[in-house]
């Protein structure tokens, strides 16, 4: 057994108003929770951040915090790294310095736009993620489950 | 402003799914009060895309969403609200208004889209940004330009109406109306002239065709060798027109180009450093440059070139019909055919160039991180990987591109093998008719010219099927162009300027306020004074605000809120050009052009006499290197030219200060960077530069400032501590002894 093992688990408490806090040497810390790497592992490595954006505590995984701290924790995590998803791709067109998306995301309609040198980026799972100018992302899960013409569309675009 | 608005609206109409302004229906259900804030939340708890509509007035914040079509209003008071906190996410950011009364707290969630609008509400809750706004749409015209202003950043702000732009391009032809109408006849009639040799070829072979009685006859060889000679009369008059439409078009298309590309660059001259700091470096280069060549072959060639095809194709069209209409129409009946073919082409392989750029674009980017890194590279031993990584990214590059070669190559026989075709319909149907088995007779020559006439018929639809591309490539450059020259410049000139000559060098900051993006305040109410003559030094972390007060000194800026004054009168008051002329700036990484140092120091003061440059030189503690230097004050530096260290190019900019003798003297870390010993150097030459002119100064290394008359401690936009340097280092607990003795004990564990 080496030492981290030995180490209690750390705690997470919804404090007063919802706020995520540390408890710490019995102490309660309001934290914020940055992932170090949102795509690639999203479950580990979790920089827990006082609210002077000083690290606490880094957290290797979530699997070994106990119930309820892993549910804040989680609930937290799907706040931080939440991207849009899309489900279809109805039109993607190049205009003057931008290109235009026609996308669906859960079934409700939304355009963005990127900018022409911006490219979609495959990430090591398979995923496709596309930032727009306005810095949000969107987020094709699995480009093979697309209909023909989004994959048609996708494809175009994705080296 | 209003046009500034309404193009915000149109942005916001056009791009996104989001309506331009609070509904109407929801603004009359909270029209007690006049609202000074709304934005669109617009992701529900479970972060599914919803509307919520959150609406901030002088006392409430309500928040409006709908559920099974009824609308739902909760209000919070703002003197309720003792809390406000913001969670950035990627893509989902929670807004939490904590309340007096309530446990839980109010919880709105939004993209990054709507976060500026947010912000700006968050900001007013807190009392950071005026209660009060003087503009009656205020709340219409700041979300409109918060949502809006991403895409406005990235787009343009022109694009839209191509008529429009086309016309406002034709604008530029009027002065060389001359060069135009020439280049255009010369187009037309040789376009004519291009019709003549088949149907001169055809009369000739029916002449020499004929039985050999009527061949012999004086009058057919007087007929033919005068063809002959028309032939020979066409194609001088052909080429000739030919030259003159190369010329004028070519020429008219410069002279374009060239008003065009003056034109912009004296409008980038007049824009403010916010429309710099908006756009790339390197797509206004693009503009100038690569933009205006387009359009310059759009004007000289592509104009023409469709117009031509089109007048040839038609003209085409007319004379194969009347040369023989059953043989006409099985030509010009496919046309459409053929037209459709090309324009899918080039739809169809501008896709796949999407994807061939885009892998184009990985391998070059390689490029551009590994040569400049190579250093690093081969320090970590990661060569092999590099070629690995290039070698893959190259191989899609060229897998790319042989789909476009592939997609090209095969199109091409497909429409020849059309066109085959219809020539072999044409002789099936024309060849009984020569031969004379047909009621209906042809002669040879009309056959023959209706081959060459086919034979011509391929160009001018290549071109027009290609018109869509070339017109949107030549309209986005003319876009790019247009968006430029409409940027009003936000720095200019008053009507009646005051003059401020010279100036004596008073500066005084009343409750100056200052915002880059128009939300969040870098500069909060500062208020300050300068005596003629005075040295004030700026300390402070990272982000204080301390340039932005020099920016706004220099008039770079307009204040936002308060007002500053030079010499009692308002900066906005007075006259840009002279004033700036009386400013000097040393900057922390100095610009030194293409040229010669003698060029560079006399930069700003171009009739100052070798005298008064050696001089400036030599207060500036640099006469000494560049007599080192081979080619003295004539060594070529600035881009491609001689390398010069930072502290040397320091103190060329500092002679150049020293040249412009100005009254008001900027210092940006000019320190910076450079070892003690090249310290000490420019710090002499500061000292002689700023003797008799009030100096700002900002120094990162605190003991540099020691003869400053007065020193200001920013942080976070404000004065928190002003005083001499001895004196703040008395106060305990201040902000500029802790800085102070940080310094000193770093720079002890150094040098021990």
């Amino acid at each position: 057994m080496n030492k981290e093992e030995k180490k209690p688990s750390p705690k997470f408490i919804l404090g007063e108003n919802k706020k995520i806090h540390l408890v710490l040497n019995d102490r309660t810390i309001p934290v914020r929770i940055h992932p170090c790497f949102p795509w690639r592992d999203p479950g580990r490595f979790i920089s827990v951040c006082g609210i002077d954006g000083e690290e606490i505590l880094l957290i290797h995984a979530t699997k070994g915090l106990e119930g309820t701290s892993k549910q804040i924790l989680q609930q937290a995590l799907l706040e931080t790294r939440f991207t849009l998803t899309i489900d279809r791709i109805e039109n993607i067109k190049k205009e003057v310095e931008i290109r235009n998306w026609t996308v669906f995301v859960e079934h409700q309609k939304r355009t963005f736009q990127t900018e022409l040198d911006e490219w979609p980026q495959t990430l090591s799972n398979g995923s496709i993620l596309i930032r727009d100018v306005a810095g949000d992302f969107y987020c094709v899960q699995d480009p093979k489950k697309l209909d023909p013409k989004s994959k048609k569309l996708l494809g175009e675009m994705v080296g | 402003m209003n046009k500034l608005d309404d193009l915000n609206r149109s942005i916001i109409k056009r791009y996104t799914n989001q309506p331009a302004e609070l509904p109407f229906l929801l603004r009359n259900r909270i029209h007690d009060q006049p609202i000074l804030m709304y934005g669109l939340a617009d992701l529900n708890a479970s972060l599914s895309l919803q509307d919520t509509w959150i609406i901030l007035d002088p006392e409430n914040l309500a928040v409006i969403s709908e559920k099974n079509d009824e609308v739902h209003i909760e209000r919070v008071k703002r003197t309720d609200i003792r809390d406000v906190t913001e969670t950035v996410g990627l893509s989902c950011t929670v807004l939490r208004f904590y309340t007096e009364s309530e446990s839980r707290p109010l919880e709105l969630r939004y993209s990054q889209r709507q976060r500026k609008t947010m912000e700006g509400i968050k900001l007013a809750v807190e009392g950071k940004l005026p209660n009060d706004p003087e503009e009656p749409h205020h709340a219409d015209i700041f979300y409109r330009q918060s949502v809006a202003s991403a895409m406005a950043n990235a787009q343009l702000a022109v694009s839209g109406n191509k008529l429009a732009v086309i016309w406002r391009l034709l604008v530029y032809l009027k002065p060389y109306k001359r060069l135009l109408v020439m280049g255009s006849v010369a187009a037309i009639v040789l376009t004519i002239m291009n019709l003549l040799p088949p149907y001169l070829t055809g009369y000739i072979i029916d002449l020499v065709s004929q039985t050999q009685e009527v061949k012999a006859s004086i009058s057919v060889q007087k007929t033919v060798w005068s063809v002959i000679g028309l032939l020979a009369f066409v194609y001088i008059v052909r080429e000739f027109c030919l030259w003159m439409r190369l010329r004028n078009m070519s020429m008219l298309g410069e002279y374009v180009a060239h008003d065009l590309r003056q034109e912009l660059y004296n409008h980038l001259q007049t824009l403010s450093l916010r429309f710099f700091s908006r756009k790339q470096t390197g797509t206004i280069i693009t503009r100038v440059s690569s933009d205006t060549d387009r359009l310059w072959d759009f004007i000289a060639f592509g104009i023409v070139e469709v117009s031509l095809s089109c007048i040839m194709l038609v003209g085409l069209g007319v004379v194969l019909v009347c040369l023989d209409w059953r043989l006409g129409l099985i030509m010009t009946v496919p046309i459409p055919l053929f037209l459709w073919a090309f324009y899918k082409h080039g739809k169809n392989i501008g896709r796949i160039f999407i994807k061939a750029f885009q892998r184009w674009s990985r391998l070059t980017a390689l490029l551009s991180d590994t040569i400049p890194g190579i250093r690093i590279v081969k320090v970590f031993n990661q060569e092999q990987r590099e070629i690995e990584r290039f070698g893959k990214r190259n191989s899609n590059c060229r897998t790319s591109f042989n789909e476009v070669h592939r997609v090209w190559t095969s199109f091409w026989p497909r429409m020849m093998f059309a066109f085959h075709g219809l020539t072999l319909l044409v002789w099936m149907v024309a060849l009984p008719r020569v031969m004379g088995l047909s009621d209906r007779t042809l002669t040879p020559g009309t056959f023959i010219a209706f081959l060459l006439y086919m034979a011509m018929f391929m160009h001018p639809l290549e071109v027009i099927g290609q018109m869509t591309r070339m017109l949107n490539r030549a309209l986005s450059s003319a876009y790019r162009i247009f968006e430029i020259l409409d940027t009003e410049p936000q720095i200019k000139n008053k009507p009646h300027p005051v003059q401020l000559k010279p100036v004596k060098g008073s500066i005084r900051y009343d409750n100056v306020s200052f915002s880059y993006d128009g939300v969040r305040k870098v500069l909060n109410q500062v208020s300050f004074s300068v005596s003629p003559g005075e040295m004030i030094g700026l300390v402070g972390p990272s982000g204080s605000g301390k340039t932005t007060l020099m920016n706004l000194l220099a008039r770079f800026y307009d204040v936002t809120e308060g007002c500053l004054f030079v010499d009692g009168t308002d900066i906005r008051d007075v006259e840009l050009g002279g004033y700036r002329k009386q400013i000097g700036m040393v900057l922390q990484d100095p610009s030194l052009f293409h040229g010669t140092i003698m060029d560079n120091i006399s930069y700003g003061m171009q009739h100052s006499n070798p005298e008064q440059i050696i001089e400036a030189a030599k207060a500036a503690n640099a006469h000494e290197f560049i007599c080192r230097l081979e080619q003295g004050y004539e060594t070529i530096v600035g881009e491609r030219g001689h390398t010069l260290s930072g502290g040397e190019r320091q103190r060329i900019s500092i002679a150049r200060a020293v040249l412009h003798n100005p009254r008001i003297l900027i210092l940006d870390e000019a320190t910076s960077n450079v070892d003690t010993e090249t310290e000490q150097k420019i710090q002499e030459a500061l000292t002689r530069l700023i003797k008799g002119r009030t100096v700002l100064a900002i120094a990162h290394r605190l003991s540099t400032l020691k003869r400053a008359t007065r020193l200001l401690v920013i942080k976070e936009g404000t004065i928190v501590e002003e005083g001499t340097h001895s004196e703040l280092l008395k106060m305990e607990d201040g902000v500029f002894r802790k800085l102070y003795t940080m310094q000193q004990t770093l720079h002890e564990q150094f040098v021990a």
